[in-house]
């Protein structure tokens, strides 16, 4: 029976020969991602949650049609959040819109905490400014700002999800924090 | 089955859209043959540029260079190998394309990827040079390709100016004290060479039928005092230690 205990003692990897054998294993894989990924599609789009579960599904069958390709020396939540990119970077261009963030609280948090941005009493005027700054940049810098606190990805899941050497995602974290510090401090 | 879970609501539409739409994976057959798609190209762009690179030396190492002194760098912009270098900097754009399209291809800067084909054709290319099969493979280009002849340096058109002192051609005659040779050259002239005072290359064989380069000066007679004279063909890499041996 697949259910959240059977699920929990597959890796990644195993969960995906299992679903090659099996779509109902797949289950498995959605459960795990469906609720990270839709953040991280909303982060990174200006879609609501509606829009954004469609791009998800998207992303799902996608992963599920190329789940033979996944290279298993990739993380798989690296190669999931990669289609998730593609596809959400496919829509964000179909709409031609501008992508804004929405934040939970611990997103807040952790920006300020990196940024070592001085915690507004208000959250709410937070949010707005960190949305705002993160707006303004480009969207080279706004996605791995996002992945890396965020997301909490590493240097190399980033680099494997965007395509990018790491050492090119060094320099876009470096240059973004140093962009995104200029936005904010200009929005005060 | 899929019991024990909340919020089935995406789960539930995609496994529900998969198993309604038919959707399978695609064939592992179809990513491996891809993969051998692309690592098949990006090592045919690898042969073709090593086997460039052999040619690139072989043009280079049997260049004549001494005439460096005589022509200056006219030589140089005339001799120079722009053709393979063009066909290089081609082939190092694909490979850097199809090594993108690999699974790892994205790790490395367009630097690291270019200098390393580069290093490898290099490398390819002078183990091939030295074997010989660089210059075999150019020789067998000029003959065999016209379009070719068309695009690279013409070697018979510059050693064909008798005017400047460039002849070249195959031995006829060779006088009996070996003083004067009779040259037939590529356009049918018949030339008469004294090479008693020449600087003539170890490996030059002077003799009926050898293929020869003559550098020197046309005489108020017609006929050419030779300066130095070089083979025509192979076997040239080492010609500047060769040269000094004098005829008399």
């Amino acid at each position: 029976m697949v259910n959240h205990e059977y699920c929990t003692q597959n890796t990644d990897n195993e969960l995906v020969k299992l679903s090659l054998a099996d779509p109902d294993h797949f289950f498995c894989l959605i459960r795990k991602y469906e609720e990270k990924l839709l953040h991280y599609i909303m982060r990174i789009s200006k879609f609501r949650k509606e829009e954004a579960e469609d791009v998800l599904q998207n992303v799902f069958i996608k992963t599920y049609y190329n789940l033979n390709g996944f290279d298993e020396d990739l993380k798989f939540s690296s190669w999931i959040y990669r289609i998730a990119h593609n596809e959400t970077i496919s829509e964000i261009r179909k709409k031609i819109s501008r992508p804004s963030v929405p934040f939970e609280k611990e997103d807040i948090d952790r920006f300020e905490d990196a940024f070592d941005i001085i915690k507004e009493i208000d959250n709410s005027f937070s949010r707005q400014k960190i949305d705002e700054a993160l707006s303004k940049l480009d969207e080279k810098y706004r996605e791995v700002l996002i992945l890396r606190f965020l997301d909490e990805k590493d240097y190399k899941e980033i680099a494997d999800i965007l395509k990018k050497p790491v050492s090119t995602v060094g320099n876009l974290i470096l240059r973004g924090k140093i962009l995104f510090k200029t936005e904010y401090e200009k929005l005060k | 089955m899929m019991d024990n879970i909340e919020n089935k609501n995406v789960s539930q539409i995609v496994l529900a859209k998969i198993k309604e739409d038919g959707i399978k994976p695609i064939s592992k057959k179809y990513f491996d043959f891809k993969k051998v798609i692309v690592w098949s190209s990006i090592g045919f762009l690898v042969l073709v540029g090593v086997i460039s690179f052999s040619i690139i030396f072989s043009i280079l190492f049997n260049n004549d260079w001494y005439l460096f002194d005589r022509l200056g760098f006219s030589f140089i912009l005339k001799t120079f190998p722009y053709f393979w270098l063009a066909s290089l900097f081609l082939l190092a754009i694909l490979a850097k394309f199809y090594y993108r399209k690999t699974a790892s291809g994205y790790r490395y800067r367009l630097t690291v990827v270019v200098g390393g084909y580069v290093l490898l054709t290099v490398i390819g290319g002078a183990i091939l040079s030295v074997a010989g099969l660089g210059e075999l493979i150019e020789e067998s280009f000029s003959q065999n390709i016209s379009v070719y002849r068309g695009v690279m340096f013409d070697k018979k058109e510059f050693w064909s100016h008798p005017e400047e002192g460039l002849v070249s051609g195959q031995v006829v005659l060779v006088s009996e004290d070996g003083d004067t040779i009779q040259l037939l050259d590529f356009n049918n002239n018949l030339w008469q060479v004294n090479i008693g005072e020449t600087i003539i290359g170890k490996k030059v064989q002077i003799r009926k039928g050898e293929f020869l380069k003559i550098l020197g000066e046309l005489d108020g007679k017609g006929c050419i005092n030779a300066e130095q004279i070089r083979p025509w063909g192979r076997n040239q890499i080492n010609k500047d230690k060769d040269v000094g041996r004098m005829m008399r």
